[in-house]
């Protein structure tokens, strides 16, 4: 069986009866190589629930009253982030505006990932290897998590560039991984990822430290520490920066988005 | 109209949150008892489904479905997580008290939506058996596992006959690949 037809049965079974941490292990490396998305079935599973003749039942009205007043309540409280969304939409000007404030806030934390691949040397793959397992094991832990594509800009860094995000919040970690994500040289560039948080203003998106490329990597992972805490992660994106970081980006080249999946 | 819902709700209006509930209450407490023992588990299981709607509105895409069919996934996702992690799927060694509903026919998709009639058109070509796999699994929530209890098939064409149906209205949906340009 070739890993289409894998991917396209573990697909199907995520559509029928969802799957353990090490089926979904499984199918996230046959969606990197066979280029299909999770929800590649979940359309017609929908089509096919929809087309069914089993009449509709009454929403009960007791039930209907709590699922209003949750809703209200919780759709209010949307942030100006969701509001605006996403942020290449969004006005730069807010970032210039509140570096001042920024610059006070982010005391000590900075930078969050400044020493898992040391600055101005790029890491061997064999330093990768530990954080590609440790995510193995934070999927395995199965709760509490959500894996989100990255979506490439038309960066030149981005040609090609695949892989995904996974994030916990009751760990407040996570890791990234990265296919065909360019090159750089720390001496000249280096890159940086920004997590939005809904519970902050999306002028302030929380940094979560520079990292680099290593050449010649067919796919490197990379810890999420971020070094303010994240209520609810909404968004990640990839910056290209100065070989410093940046407090305040800005924004001249993102590189990937990844901001979920419905 | 039921356009625009979701981008309202992504945009903060709660006022558009009572109108969501009109629109979709009923088809969720539906889909939702189906899968669930009893009403009251299928009333905890639509509180978690509408929280997942407000959350994932911002990630609606109207090139990739309809808003109904938008929130039928996140029910149908919704209630599998829930049945794995409660480990209670509705376990049946019987056809008792799975209904032969079966399908919409071809000329009412006017009534049930064009996703769902072009899944219809599909599924009238199907032979029974094939239909009563698709019905057990989608319908009614029924694991592979289940439905071999149920049917008597073996498990290698209860999941044959899942996947070719599922493609068949994948491709009659004219879903576009990942990657590929839509």
């Amino acid at each position: 069986m070739d890993a289409g037809q894998r991917a396209e049965e573990l697909l199907v079974d995520l559509e029928i009866e969802g799957l353990d941490a090490s089926e979904s292990r499984l199918l996230d490396e046959l969606l990197i190589q066979t280029g299909l998305d999770r929800n590649h079935f979940a359309r017609s599973a929908a089509a096919v629930t929809l087309a069914s003749r089993m009449p509709l039942l009454e929403l009960p009205s007791g039930l209907k009253s709590r699922l209003v007043e949750a809703g209200q309540r919780s759709v209010a409280q949307v942030s100006p982030m969701r509001r605006r969304h996403p942020w290449l939409e969004s006005a730069a000007i807010g970032w210039y505006a509140a570096a001042a404030m920024l610059l006070l806030a982010v005391g000590a934390w900075w930078p969050g990932l400044e020493g898992m691949v040391g600055p101005g040397t790029p890491a061997a793959l064999t330093e990768l290897v530990p954080a590609a397992l440790e995510r193995e094991r934070l999927l395995a832990s199965g709760t509490d998590l959500f894996r989100w594509d990255w979506a490439p800009t038309d960066d030149p860094a981005a040609q090609g560039l695949s892989g995904d995000v996974v994030w916990s919040a009751a760990l407040q970690a996570g890791f990234m991984r990265f296919r065909g994500l360019q090159a750089n040289n720390p001496a000249a560039t280096r890159y940086q990822l920004w997590v939005f948080d809904a519970d902050r203003d999306d002028r302030y998106p929380v940094d979560g430290g520079v990292f680099d490329m290593p050449a010649g990597a067919t796919e490197v992972v990379i810890p999420i520490r971020p070094g303010l805490p994240v209520g609810e992660a909404v968004a990640f994106a990839v910056t290209v920066e100065t070989p410093a970081g940046a407090v305040v980006s800005s924004r001249e080249r993102i590189v990937a988005l990844a901001a979920g999946q419905g | 109209m039921t356009d625009g819902l979701m981008q309202r709700i992504a945009m903060g209006d709660s006022r558009a949150v009572e109108q969501v509930i009109d629109q979709y209450g009923a088809l969720v407490f539906t889909i939702a008892r189906r899968f669930t023992r009893n009403p009251a588990d299928a009333e905890d299981a639509v509180q978690e489904i509408f929280t997942d709607v407000w959350r994932s509105a911002h990630r609606f895409d109207p090139a990739a479905g309809t808003e109904k069919v938008f929130v039928t996934t996140i029910a149908r996702r919704r209630l599998i997580d829930r049945l794995r992690r409660l480990s209670n799927r509705v376990q049946t060694e019987s056809s008792d008290g799975l209904d032969e509903h079966g399908f919409h026919t071809t000329d009412r998709a006017a009534e049930v939506g064009v996703d769902a009639a072009r899944a219809a058109e599909v599924l009238a070509t199907l032979r029974p058996e094939q239909r009563r796999v698709m019905e057990l699994g989608l319908l009614h929530g029924l694991s592979h596992g289940d439905i071999v209890a149920v049917t008597g098939m073996p498990l290698g064409t209860v999941k044959t006959f899942m996947r070719r149906g599922l493609i068949e209205v994948r491709r009659r949906l004219g879903v576009p690949d990942a990657g590929s340009e839509s």
